[in-house]
This record gives structure tokens, sequence and C-alpha cells, in this order.
């Protein structure tokens, strides 16, 4: 690896930062936290009174700092997030090769590889960032209106948030082992929504097949890329954490990783 | 001996079945200004591109001031057709992404670059808002970060105004000039070329058809020097130029005058026999070869 692989990687950073996917994913952050809390208030304020199969709405509600919370990092990944996330990731890469920007960087005395692990780096921070910008409100927001919970609930979801993650390094790998073949990019966003449907429908398809008693059917199922990146659910889910999802990522990230470079390697950049 | 600073030997690069470049050997000498020259499609532009190991080579070296590799790149400065900028990001910050990836250069460097191709004062602009010249100097700007020794242009004028082409042709004889850089310049603009170069090759499909000084090459062709004649009597004097030693008609030269080749006699010696002939001559001129008839005479395919 370069010895300046740091300078590298700051010039990248002012790229990712510098584009409206990168800054929107910022904003967002600290907004998602901001609109949880809110939305939980306002909840609270109409829904007291009300029960639903018996039981208060407000107790349902969870109006806790872990309430906050478990609703900032929900909605942060469920939809937004990992679409800038792609976008980011695209246009760093595909982007780059179809503006023809990327050829001043490689006619330098740098190594493709180095190029590229500037690159994921980049994208890592830009993750690590928008979660801590989500993390930090939600527990202010959410200590403020509720206190500070007596349990471990906290400790529990920056867990979830650390699992998230690695969760987006798993989607910033799958994105660039597509953009490396794609100099367009809204291409890769059609082709990774495409494959990510296909992963649903399939995954659908096993867990149906494990139910009736297919052999290797349910395992299968939590190997697919899909179910590998939704290891962040594990925080709060009824049997927690589950190390397939993790082994999944560990092995998306590593596979899809070595098709990027490999393919970055050989690819020309005309 | 120092190593040539660019010397490539059988380069080869297929695209299918069609073969861009094909067996291509350059050497190009430190101190040169080289003029690479071809046709459209002629190949020069996917030889840079192998040269700068930007797109795989099926066969051949390039080696750089002796080395090859990413070793090689640390001697070259690039700017491969019109260059590409972020152009969110100012000037200066794009050129601080080159130094940044290149592992060489600092903020005096950048500064020095500016300097150099005229940006400075407009460098903390946002790209977007300057004019094809000025990403056209950018570019060169960027290619000059680091130092390099030696620089790599690949028609640095294109879509440029007469104005913006002539700034950018005094700026590369200026860079020749004073930085001492050996420079390798693609381009299809034979006058460019000639008022720059002081070597140049020339490819067709691929291949090194000619390569050599310019004026060596341009005179070197054939042992016959040019002339158009005019007389008084223009009947007379194509009468008596059959039975002069060392002349033979060539046929019409400009303003109606005969186009003469001389083998072995000087143009005064021509002048001298014409009037001792009895031929009053009205003009001798001796006719100048310049690279675009080299280029015309040794290329098969149009200028573009």
């Amino acid at each position: 690896m370069v010895p300046h692989l740091p300078r590298m990687v700051v010039a990248e950073l002012q790229a990712v930062f510098g584009r409206w996917s990168g800054k929107a994913a910022l904003v967002l952050s600290i907004l998602i936290p901001l609109a949880a809390a809110a939305a939980k208030v306002g909840l609270e304020s109409q829904a007291t009174e009300a029960s639903f199969n018996g039981m208060p709405i407000d107790q349902m509600l969870d109006l806790t700092a872990v309430g906050v919370l478990d609703w900032s990092l929900t909605a942060r990944n469920a939809f937004l997030l990992p679409a800038l996330l792609v976008l980011a990731t695209a246009a760093s890469v595909s982007g780059e090769l179809g503006d023809n920007t990327l050829r001043a960087v490689l006619c330098r005395p740098v190594s493709r590889v180095s190029v590229m692990v500037a690159k994921l780096s980049a994208l890592s921070i830009l993750s690590l960032a928008s979660l801590f910008l989500s993390f930090l409100p939600g527990v202010i927001a959410g200590v403020s209106l509720y206190g500070m919970p007596e349990d471990a609930g906290i400790g529990s979801i920056a867990l979830g948030y650390a699992a998230s993650w690695l969760s987006d390094l798993g989607l910033i790998a799958m994105t660039l082992a597509i953009s490396v073949f794609l100099r367009n990019v809204g291409g890769v966003v059609v082709l990774l929504i495409l494959y990510l449907m296909i992963d649903k429908a399939f995954g659908l398809m096993l867990k149906g097949l494990g139910v009736i008693g297919v052999d290797g059917a349910t395992t299968a199922q939590k190997y697919l890329p899909g179910n590998a990146l939704a290891c962040w659910e594990g925080w709060n889910a009824a049997d927690g954490w589950d190390p397939n999802q993790f082994a999944a990522l560990a092995l998306l990230f590593v596979v899809t990783l070595g098709v990027s470079l490999t393919r970055f390697q050989r690819m020309d950049v005309p | 001996m120092t190593a040539p600073a660019l010397m490539t030997r059988g380069l080869t690069r297929r695209f299918g079945s069609r073969t861009a470049v094909d067996d291509l050997s350059i050497e190009v000498q430190e101190g040169d200004t080289y003029g690479f020259l071809g046709p459209n499609g002629a190949g020069k532009t996917t030889a840079i591109r192998c040269i700068l190991g930007l797109i795989k080579k099926d066969a051949g070296d390039v080696a750089i001031f002796g080395e090859t590799g990413l070793a090689a790149r640390r001697h070259v400065g690039a700017m491969v057709e019109t260059p590409a900028f972020h152009k969110w990001m100012s000037g200066r910050a794009n050129l601080e992404r080159a130094v940044a990836f290149a592992g060489v250069g600092d903020r005096a460097d950048i500064d020095r670059a500016l300097e150099l191709v005229g940006l400075k004062g407009r460098e903390e602009e946002p790209v977007g808002t300057y004019s094809l010249g000025m990403r056209q100097r950018l570019g060169i700007a960027r290619a000059l970060v680091g130092r390099p020794r030696l620089l790599i242009l690949d028609e640095p004028t294109n879509g440029l105004d007469p104005r913006g082409m002539k700034e950018v042709r005094d700026l590369l004889a200026n860079l020749a000039r004073t930085e001492k850089l050996t420079i390798f310049i693609s381009s299809h603009l034979l006058s460019e070329i000639e008022a720059l170069c002081s070597r140049v090759g020339i490819i067709e499909d691929g291949r090194m058809i000619a390569e050599g000084q310019v004026d060596e090459l341009v005179a070197g062709r054939s042992s016959v020097q040019e002339v158009d004649v005019a007389a008084v009597d223009m009947a007379a004097l194509g009468r008596v130029i059959g039975g002069l030693d060392g002349v033979s008609l060539l046929g019409d030269g400009v303003e109606g005058r005969l186009r003469l080749g001389l083998d072995g006699l000087s143009v005064p010696g021509l002048n001298r026999s014409l009037l001792d002939a009895g031929i009053e001559v009205e003009a001798l001129v001796p006719v100048q070869k310049s690279l675009e008839d080299l280029f015309l005479a040794l290329t098969r395919k149009e200028i573009t």
C-alpha cells in the first residue's frame, strides 16, 4: 500500500462529502432522530387515553430514549440512508469513470488497489459519520424527553448502530462491485435495486422451502446478501444476534470487494 | 548514456480483430519536443493510453527514463484529450486532489503550476465557471504538479479558438524552454506541431511510418529540389528546359509558373543556364516543403 494513502483518503473524503449525496446523507442523519423524537411527542399527546387490544398505546409507543433511537435507526436503515450511500458509492466510481475524472488519477504513480481502498475508506467514513450524527441527536433528544433509561437499553441499541455500520460496509462493497462494470450512476442504482428485489423474492422462496422441511433452505436463506445486510436488526430481535448473518456479511464483503479489486485492476480506463 | 525519456518497443493493442496499435516503437530523447502525428483513427490516443497504463497493452514494452510500470509514472505528467475535473471544486482543490493521489508536490508546487499556466488569481473559483481554454490550461497545470520530467499531452488544443490555441502553444514552448521539460504532444494540427516540435513520429493504422527530426524528414525525402520558374516567354522556357542537364519538368507551379526539379543543379546555376540560353527570367522561387507535404505524401487518409 502506498505511504500517502491517508492523503488520498482525505482527498477522496472531500469529493464524497462535496457531492450532494454526501451532504444529504449527513443532513438526513441529523434530521431522522429529531423527526423520530417529534413523532413520539406528537403521538404521545394524542394517544395517552387510547388503547389497542387492551394495551395503552403510550406503552406500545415505547416512550423512552431507547424508543426514540429505535425508531431513528429503523427509519435510517429502511431506505433513505442506504439509497444515499449507494448513490455516493456509485458517483465515486461509476460517476468518475463516466465523466473521465478518474483518468487523471490513474495517470499518476498510484496503484489501482490503493485508489479503490481510498474510495472504500472515504465511503465507510461517510457511513460512520452518518451513524454518529444520527445516534448523538437521538440520545440527546430521547434522554431530554424521557430521561436516561435505567437498564442497559442504550448500550444495546448502540450495538445496533455499530452493526448498521457493518451492514453499510456490505452495501458499499456490493455497490462498488457493480460500479466497476458500469459508467453510469443511474445504471448502478437500477441494477442494485433489481438485485435486492430478486434477493427478497429468493429469500421468501427459501423460507417457504424451509417451512416445508427442505434441507438447507433455511441456512441458505440466512446467507443471502439481503439477509446479511439486515444483521443490525439483531439488537432487539427475539432470538438475539444471529452469527450466521454476520458470517454472511463477511462473506459478502470479501467476495464483492474481491470482484471490485480484480475488475478495477484489469479494466481499461480510456 | 542516459535512458530515453520515453521508449516503446513493439507496443501492440488489439480491440477484437482490429489492431489499433501495431508493433509501435517510439524513442523520445530527454529535452525533445516530440510531435506524434497521424490521421484520425491512426491509433495515437490508444498508444498514449497504453503508455500511461490507462489501458492494457497486448504486447510490447514501455519505459520512461528507463523505468517501467508505476515507477515510470513518477516522471510523467499527462493530459489525455479534454481534461475532466470535479466541477464543483475550485481549480486549486482539483490540483490538491491530483497532488494527494500523486503523492508528490505541495502547495508551493501548485502555486508554481498555476503561475506557469496563467491561472493565478482564478484558482479559488469553481471549475464549472471556467472557459474551455481555462480548463485546458488547468489540465496542463494538473499535469505539471509533482514536477514531472516528461509531459504527455494528447490533443491539448482540441476545441479551442485560435487565440486559445496560440496561448496553449506559447505556454508549451515556454515550458520546454524554461522548465527543460521533455514534451510528447499528439495533434492533428500540423502547423502546430511544426511550430513546436523538434522531432516527430507519424503513425498510420497503428504503425510508425516515419520518425525523425522535422527538418531532416521534410528535406530528406528526396534529393530533388523543386523551384517554380516564370519567364517573359513561357513557350521558350519550356523548350529550353528539355535540353538542360539536371533539370526536369514536374508540372505546373503556382501563378502559371512551371515547377522544375533540380537534381545536382543549384538555383543560381539554373538561373545562369536560363540566362545563357536567352531566357528572360521573371521569377525563380524555391518551393519550401512543409510537414504537411510530408504528411500527405506518407499517409493515405485525409487530414482532419
